[in-house]
């Protein structure tokens, strides 16, 4: 999923929607919704983890850029604007209505470490910990929440916050370090998970580390 | 849609779980159902401002007639207690007959109630005022 995918020399096809709209034709709006419906539902998802409600915020975040579609001054692109004013909005609808979610303390972990993997399957685990995002204080969470969502990116994620890279850096380390001491099988599992996606790499891994030919 | 990436083996697991999110695929009428709201954003007038420069006066006014009814009750009280300042003019006799009659609030109301219809009839751009001036 390439978010900012605006190539330099090609026509802006978002830039030629925008100004259609802004000279009345209404319809033009309806290619942009087309383009960015899947990019925003999914991250409206990410805040909330209900699929309804997802496409609730997402329409709302649709109309919120209609209706502030003139206060794109297109210094940056046009998805940067979009993810902006959609971050907005779920962060406000959030605040109005907060999602149902277990706590840090409450989210599912198993009681010993070595039956972890026998009680949870991976998808579980993995699920719980997406879900265990939103359970952590906000000024984590949604830095969390929009790294991973722009693919690790980490300018796209400040400026979708609208925070200095630096900000947005510090935040997601303590977020993420919250994370890991909540879950310590992400430690433990991920050799084992990386061996089973990767045996090649990771058998090559060990043996250097053992100091070994390969 | 599975969104499965490619994992870096030097990356931690946590930035795997994290990315390795399932796609969520937009419902059939999601699209037309925005083009609607947005219709009928379209077709809604635009909301009136609140004109605070037409409200203003009146929110003053009713300050001020705020104020004078606590001195008025303040005032009132203290008469009572050392008996009427002008007990025998017919200044006097008039002013135990309104403050009897609670005359003062009202009045008070009154007037805040002629205000505000005042200040509603000129932000609603009534064109007939002839009856209020």
């Amino acid at each position: 999923m390439s978010l900012n995918s605006t190539l330099p020399h090609q026509p802006d096809p978002d830039l030629d929607a925008v100004v259609r709209v802004l000279a009345g034709d209404t319809q033009a709006f309806a290619e942009i919704v087309q383009r960015w419906q899947g990019p925003l539902i999914n991250l409206a998802w990410r805040y909330c983890r209900e699929r309804g409600r997802a496409e609730e915020m997402a329409q709302e975040a649709f109309v919120r850029a209609w209706r502030g579609l003139s206060q794109w001054r297109r210094e940056s692109s046009f998805s940067t604007w979009l993810f902006s004013v959609a971050a907005n909005v779920y962060r406000t609808e959030l605040r109005k209505i907060p999602t149902i979610h277990l706590s840090l303390e409450d989210s599912p972990e198993p009681s010993h470490p070595f039956t972890r993997d026998v009680e949870m399957d991976s998808t579980a685990r993995h699920e719980a910990v997406r879900r265990a995002v939103l359970a952590l204080p906000e000024e984590y969470r949604e830095p969390i929440i929009l790294f991973y969502f722009h693919e690790m990116n980490l300018t796209a994620a400040a400026s979708t916050m609208g925070i200095p890279e630096g900000t947005m850096k510090a935040r997601l380390s303590r977020g993420r370090a919250i994370l890991k001491h909540r879950f310590p099988q992400l430690e433990e599992g991920g050799s084992r998970l990386k061996a089973q996606i990767h045996p090649a790499t990771t058998a090559e891994s060990v043996a250097l580390s053992k100091g070994g030919q390969l | 849609m599975n969104h499965q990436p490619e994992i870096d083996p030097n990356s931690e697991i946590l930035d795997y779980v994290l990315r390795s999110e399932d796609e969520l695929l937009p419902t059939s009428g999601f699209c037309l159902s925005v083009m609607q709201a947005v219709e009928e954003e379209v077709s809604t007038p635009a909301p009136i401002k609140f004109p605070w420069m037409w409200a203003l006066p009146g929110i003053v006014a009713m300050i001020a007639a705020f104020i004078m009814v606590i001195r008025y009750a303040g005032n009132s009280l203290k008469t009572s207690a050392s008996e009427s300042s002008f007990p025998s003019s017919w200044l006097g006799q008039i002013w135990l007959t309104l403050q009897h009659l609670q005359a003062g609030p009202v009045f008070l109301t009154l007037a805040s109630a002629y205000i505000c219809l005042v200040l509603a009839r000129r932000i609603a751009g009534a064109e007939n005022r002839s009856l209020l001036f």
